[in-house]
């Protein structure tokens, strides 16, 4: 029992010092707080872009007026005074930097906090001969600096931010933007429609395997900015690419909103792989100033044999509302989803996949582990559906929970629908604690509590971890064990 | 009509038309519990797609009609109980038609002391105070719009006390039967089972509808289980074809308290049956098994939620289910563990078998966990039969027909092994064979 109590005091200490916790002293270009018509032309405006963009925010932000927040979530929060932030924050660099020299050095600085692999780092500060990780980087809302893009471009990659695909790859973004998670789809996701101030854009044209993990590292800084990315990526037939998104967020005293929407295309044959490792400020003890994660992320497999494979690594966040789904409309598509989340204090996550198989012989994936501490509450939500013309469709779902202490707690809903009789769907769940037993064998070997919990931990999130490309797996496994750390002496 | 949320609240003024009339009208505790089920459905109105727990199950077939509270049994005489429902079997019988008692049809002789069978109106009218501590106690009206509306009617029912150490020697056999008029009917009982602590009954429930006329039953049941005590319950769900069956049943389970209980639903244009157990006690054992068979544009639903209060306790629930036609299976399952509920063991299984490209299933199993010493897990599968299995038996000569049927009756077995009344398996299980022999064709094959 001892071994267990230790194991819960271990773990309600972590994010006690939460190690990315500092402030970058910038100067920052700030719009006036609030929000309407007028903020939502302002950003357009800064960001230069066409009409047709500023016609398709306005007609999202009118939207947004009519829509109420949802509450069927599992999560509570104080209400959000939207009026209360800011829309658009800018660092103030003046021109564009036109080689990586000219970025503030703080901001390097800060990747370097972050703990952003010495790699990326060179990579950032335009090293010869760094690693080929292309970095886009967002600090904030706006994209900073972008790597390898020439050497993108040679192959015909598109690798930028948003913003510049608006304005130099129109046609692609009118075609695609919004086809995914349309400007009305959500509550947050139109309020993203009408106020994205930056994200990521990235175009893979045919049979191109894109040659580097392309990554980004997202940021929030300044006090009181809502962060609003907008990433859309596209495969078209044949292609192939791994995406990388990290996050990590300074302590704060208030809660900041990101409401950031993702959307991806797959055409023919083609695959994109994302993974997310979301590191952002959860807040003290009590939940005090973490961040609200309010996210929409959307696949659509439109070509045959297609595949959309999302991971994600969520540690942070005071609040994680997600649902990264996968829409399945090619025949012979795949999407999957693995998940690790950990919650600890009063952390709260409401988090989970949507798995929509309309093409035949489609098949998905499904392996959720929470990780569930100290306070926290935690619960998976999920959908999958088999539509009528799913012939031979396959899903199998995992949801697996595991509970470190008698105050947190762990919740399971998923909701499966199946019109097809050829469809198979299978789905299993289980909740459970880190057994004594388990504890007692691993201290027996001469594992410290720490160690043991870590160890066990870890094992428990496998599965998922293993998923990860490389690069992001060492940093996840080091952050799990983070985590775990830090409160046995 | 649609108040200012755009809810409907049909039926509320036939609930409060004679609310000064009604039997027990005077007994102030009786008039406060009818007028707290009014308000509460007044408020919440008839449940739509917008309320979590019946977005799978649309209503709006009940707007449909004018259905008129029952009154009195029909003019037709009920010729002889169906042999439908377990007829072999040696019971205390009570029989209800259209909703009201019909004394004439009840066996209830030289039932043992301490064992009470009787009709809700007739105890409100004889004896009120023995169901005051008990009457609406179990039951969130607030969780259960369609239950706060019964609660607003509340005339007739079943009443089932059992004192304290006293094993009720025969199966007590509740029959409903629904007789359709001219005018589509409505029904609204109330049921009321109370066993004392270390008593032990069997209940078995029959709903029957006699013909094709559309009606609504919408039925509650609150079964209160005392220390130690044992109740065994199967309940046989074959209403009329255009009938919308609601059945609502609130359990309360003390500690080392032991129900048994098995449904199978094959009737009804909509069969929603609803179950809420409270573990209230610890190393209560609540089993909770089923099995649905939906044809034709058929919606069966059943929704279950096991709420682990105390330590200790074990919860165990299988569903099958078999589709075929345009039918839609429902299953909403939820196992909430309360925060002192240590050592809770909670399992559930929902498995559905699609016989038909028109068919489907809908389900949603959910655990709510705030206690960490618990194991707790829930599978749900849907698919069709095996195509290896259905190729093994055909290659050794049996045809596709009774192969599907053999299959079919195997994956339903799984739920029916749980029956511990052998009359009541077996009955069980001859009810699924006729429904697989007029529904299992070649044709559905393909």
């Amino acid at each position: 029992m001892a071994a267990n109590a230790d194991a819960i005091e271990q773990v309600q200490s972590i994010g006690e010092q939460y190690k990315y916790g500092f402030v970058t002293d910038i100067d920052v270009d700030l719009a006036p707080k609030g929000l309407n018509e007028d903020i939502v032309r302002l950003i357009s405006e800064k960001k230069g872009e066409p009409a047709w963009m500023l016609e398709w925010r306005l007609k999202a932000y009118r939207h947004w007026l009519t829509m109420e927040e949802p509450e069927w979530q599992k999560v509570k929060f104080d209400k959000i005074d939207y009026q209360d932030s800011y829309y658009y924050a800018a660092p103030k660099l003046g021109d564009k930097p036109k080689s990586l020299d000219e970025v503030d050095p703080k901001l390097l600085e800060t990747y370097a906090k972050l703990g952003i692999p010495l790699k990326e780092q060179e990579v950032l500060a335009g090293v010869e001969g760094a690693p080929k990780v292309a970095v886009d980087a967002v600090f904030d809302s706006v994209s900073v600096a972008t790597t390898y893009k020439a050497k993108l471009e040679e192959i015909g990659v598109i690798f930028c931010s948003i913003s510049e695909a608006v304005r130099d790859h129109p046609e692609l973004v009118q075609k695609y933007l919004g086809s995914v998670v349309p400007y009305a789809d959500n509550y947050y996701a139109t309020l993203n429609s009408a106020v994205f101030t930056d994200g990521s854009f990235v175009y893979i044209p045919k049979g191109v395997r894109c040659p580097m993990e392309l990554s980004t590292y997202f940021r929030i800084n300044q006090e009181n900015t809502g962060q609003f990315e907008r990433t859309l990526i596209i495969a078209d037939e044949g292609a192939h690419v791994s995406y990388l998104e990290g996050c990590t967020a300074p302590m704060r005293d208030e809660h900041q909103l990101h409401a950031a929407v993702v959307e991806l295309v797959t055409l023919d044959d083609a695959e994109i792989k994302y993974s997310t490792v979301q590191n952002w400020y959860p807040g003290d003890e009590e939940g005090r100033g973490g961040i609200y994660n309010f996210v929409t992320k959307r696949g659509a497999c439109r070509g045959r044999n297609s595949k959309i494979s999302w991971t994600q690594v969520e540690t942070g966040s005071a609040i994680t509302w997600k649902y990264p789904s996968c829409i399945l409309q090619g025949d012979n598509s795949v999407g999957e989803f693995y998940s690790v989340a950990i919650t600890n204090n009063a952390q709260q996550a409401d988090t989970g996949t949507k798995m929509i198989h309309i093409g035949k012989n489609t098949s998905s994936r499904i392996i959720s582990k929470g990780i569930s501490a100290g306070k926290a509450d935690q619960t998976y939500r999920g959908l999958v559906r088999m539509q009528r013309g799913a012939n031979g469709a396959r899903n199998y779902t995992q949801c697996d929970s595991l509970l470190i202490g008698d105050q947190c707690g762990a919740h399971t809903v998923p909701y499966i629908e199946s019109q097809n009789p050829t469809a198979q769907v299978e789905h299993e769940a289980t909740t459970s604690r880190i057994s004594d037993d388990q504890l007692f064998y691993c201290r027996q070997r001469g594992l410290t509590d720490e160690e043991a919990v870590s160890l066990i931990v870890n094992g428990f999130c496998r599965e998922v971890l293993q998923t990860l490309p490389m690069e992001f797996a060492v940093e996840a496994q080091k952050l799990v064990g983070i985590s775990l750390e830090g409160s046995v002496g | 009509m649609p108040d200012g949320s755009g809810h409907m609240q049909p039926f509320l003024d036939q609930a409060l038309a004679d609310s000064a009339s009604v039997p027990g009208a005077k007994v102030d505790w009786l008039a406060d519990l009818r007028g707290r089920g009014a308000s509460i459905y007044g408020d919440r109105g008839l449940p739509g797609r917008r309320d979590e727990y019946w977005r799978y199950t649309n209503l709006n077939a009940l707007g449909k009609n004018d259905f008129e509270l029952a009154n009195g049994g029909p003019a037709v005489d009920v010729p002889a109980l169906p042999h439908r429902a377990v007829a072999e079997l040696a019971s205390y019988r009570i029989v209800f038609v259209n909703g009201r008692l019909r004394p004439d049809l009840c066996v209830l002789d030289d039932m043992p002391d301490g064992v009470l069978i009787a009709g809700l109106g007739d105890m409100i009218a004889a004896a009120p105070d023995r169901l005051e501590p008990v009457l609406g106690q179990g039951l969130d009206l607030h969780e259960m719009p369609l239950a706060a509306l019964n609660t607003a009617f509340m005339r007739d029912g079943m009443v089932l006390f059992v004192d304290a150490g006293v094993d009720v020697d025969k199966p007590v056999h509740l029959v409903s039967i629904t007789v359709p008029g001219e005018t589509p009917l409505m029904l609204q009982p109330r049921h009321l089972v109370v066993l004392g602590d270390a008593a032990k009954a069997t209940l078995i429930e029959s709903h029957i509808g006699s013909d094709e006329g559309a009606y609504f039953n919408n039925l509650v049941s609150e079964i209160s289980i005392g220390e130690g005590a044992e109740l065994n319950h199967y309940t046989f769900q074959e209403e009329g074809p255009a009938a919308v069956h609601i059945a609502a049943t609130a359990l309360n389970l003390a500690a080392a308290a032991t129900y048994d209980g098995f449904l199978l639903q094959s009737g009804g244009l909509i069969g929603r049956v609803e179950t809420r157990a409270i573990l209230n006690g610890s190393d209560a054992d609540c089993r909770l098994d089923g099995i649905y068979l939906g044809t034709g544009e058929q919606v069966l639903d059943t929704t279950t939620y096991v709420e682990h209060v105390a330590a200790g306790c074990r919860s165990r629930q299988v569903y099958k289910g078999v589709l075929d036609g345009k039918a839609r299976g429902v299953f909403q399952g939820k196992i909430h563990v309360r925060p002192d509920a240590q050592q809770t063991d909670g399992h559930q299984l929902s498995r559905a078998l699609l016989l038909s490209p028109r068919a489907e299933i809908d389900t949603r199993p959910e655990l709510e966990i705030y206690a960490d010493d618990v194991k707790c897990s829930h599978g749900a599968t849907a698919g069709e039969l095996d195509a290896e299995a259905l190729f093994y038996l055909m290659s050794r000569g049996i045809p596709a027909e009774a192969a599907r049927r053999i299959l079919i009756e195997a994956f339903v077995g799984e739920a029916l092994s749980e029956i511990r009344l052998s009359q009541v398996a077996e009955d069980f299980s001859a009810h699924v064979r006729n429904w697989l022999s007029a529904n299992i064709t070649v044709n559905t094959a393909d």
